[in-house]
């Protein structure tokens, strides 16, 4: 369970890091709306399909908070993963198409130490918590003999 | 015709902050049906412009000539709110816009932004600070282009059209309705129409859709810049006519010069009062110099979108300011062809 955790948010920061990348492609080309661009990336990303920016009372930087908050964890994002997502919605579509070019660079290189750090503590830790879940699921059998 | 002006006012309305909007679901149908713009002004009241009256949006909803207390006053946090609603919370999709000063809603409106210049170079790259925001409320105007069509095909004058009148007699209206009657087919086969629209005001373009009717064979060229726009429509489009707003500039002039030996026919329109006014306007001359527009429709300052004040062959009007001479040419009045 744990091993899988590990795993699911090597994931979902390796697919985070290819929104960044293909976002800051199309705001380049062809200036797509944030919202668009959300909502064409929330196949990888579930809790982008929670943002709402319209005029539906809350703003677009509260919606993403409350999103981040609610869907995120459960999604496989860790909890200095949710920091790094609440700073990049912060920003999003606050500028003009530089100033974004600028803050997905930044983003991506964060996400991207992010990323080796979470698969490096998958590579360690995963062995351990299987090795584990072994010697618990052999103990227990030991014992009930 | 009620409903589908409240309609367009509320959704227009949609676009100001949720906690303005809330007041303005209250406004009556008769004020709604009426209004042109929804102004918003930092720590000012909010105000609703209908032809010749200014209302102040009071805060149970309903709607006053004299700004007192109870009016509904728009915060810094409400203008700033609206403008990101506006941008679709992306202002670097609107840049070139916010850089002139106007955003394209969605429905075919447009609010014009108001705040601190930001420089880059020498030139204006942005804005700051919005203090304003005025929400101008799209009203299209089916049919409006009747008479002047009617009265073009009565004299079977072929060729171009520029359409001169002074700001608010409903040049653009006219425009519009043109290029959907003559793309529609609604004078005789459907005719492929290109419009080239460098301010979004003509077909109204949101994400690509087009928010007004603008026919079934017309492309939109949108937020081109006219010249290039012409160029591009010539080029790859193959048009019979091009219609764009508020032609002029030298760059233009000369796209036009070339587009004259394509087979396309140009319709535009051209700020101008009046036929002395247009006459004394060194690039409506050059542009009835290039022979790329038959005929000059002048619409009438008062009497709503579509009212002629009179149509001229462009070939007299050159003659016409041929023999005018400096004091002389405000008196000039040309051989009217007709008159609605």
């Amino acid at each position: 369970m744990e091993s899988h955790k590990l795993l699911l948010r090597v994931e979902k920061l390796e697919a985070f890091l290819r929104f960044l990348s293909s976002a800051r492609a199309e705001i380049r080309y062809s200036s797509m709306p944030a919202e668009a661009l959300l909502r064409n990336h929330s196949e990888g990303i579930c809790f982008f399909s929670h943002v709402t920016g319209g005029n539906s009372g809350t703003s677009f930087a509260d919606s993403w908070n409350s999103a981040v908050a609610e869907y995120a964890a459960c999604e496989g994002f860790g909890k200095k993963d949710m920091e790094l997502l609440r700073g990049f919605g912060a920003g999003l579509g606050a500028t003009d198409t530089e100033g974004q070019v600028a803050h997905f660079r930044l983003y991506e290189n964060l996400t991207s130490s992010a990323l080796d750090e979470a698969k490096e503590e998958h590579r360690r830790k995963a062995k351990l918590y299987k090795m584990l879940g072994l010697f618990g699921g052999t103990a227990a059998a030991i014992l009930l003999c | 015709m009620n409903t589908s002006c409240e309609e367009k006012f509320d959704s227009a309305a949609a676009c100001v902050c949720g906690r303005l909007c809330g007041f303005m679901a209250a406004i009556p149908g008769k004020v709604k049906h009426e209004a042109q713009e929804i102004r918003l002004r930092v720590n000012r009241p909010v105000t609703i412009c209908c032809p010749g009256k200014t209302y102040f949006l009071m805060e149970d909803g309903s709607v006053s000539l004299s700004a007192g207390s109870g009016c509904v006053i728009a915060w810094h946090s409400d203008i700033e709110d609206t403008f990101r609603i506006l941008c679709e919370n992306s202002v670097y999709s609107h840049e070139n816009e916010i850089r002139s000063g106007y955003i394209a809603m969605r429905g075919g409106h447009r609010a014009g932004i108001c705040g601190t210049a930001v420089f880059h170079g020498g030139d204006v790259s942005g804005m700051k600070y919005v203090s304003s925001v005025n929400i101008r409320i799209a009203h299209e105007v089916p049919g409006c282009a009747n008479m002047l069509l009617n009265q073009i095909m009565k004299q079977n004058m072929h060729g171009g059209l520029l359409i001169a009148g002074p700001p608010s007699s409903g040049k653009t209206t006219i425009l519009r309705d043109v290029a959907r009657q003559l793309s529609s087919g609604m004078r005789g086969t459907a005719c492929r129409v290109t419009i080239v629209d460098e301010r979004g005001e003509i077909a109204g373009t949101f994400q690509g859709v087009p928010q007004n009717d603008i026919g079934t064979c017309c492309d939109v060229l949108d937020g081109f810049p006219k010249a290039e726009g012409i160029l591009t429509a010539v080029r790859s489009l193959a048009p019979q006519y091009i219609v764009c707003d508020e032609i002029g500039s030298e760059k233009e002039t000369k796209a036009v010069e070339q587009s004259l030996n394509a087979g396309v026919c140009i319709i535009a329109s051209i700020h101008a009062g009046s036929i002395s006014e247009l006459l004394h306007r060194r690039q409506a001359y050059a542009l009835l110099a290039t022979g790329a527009f038959s005929s000059v429709a002048l619409l009438s300052s008062s009497g709503g979108p579509g009212k002629i004040d009179g149509i001229y062959k462009a070939g007299d009007l050159l003659a016409e300011a041929g023999r005018f001479t400096a004091t002389d040419m405000c008196r000039g009045t040309c051989g009217v062809y007709g008159v609605a």
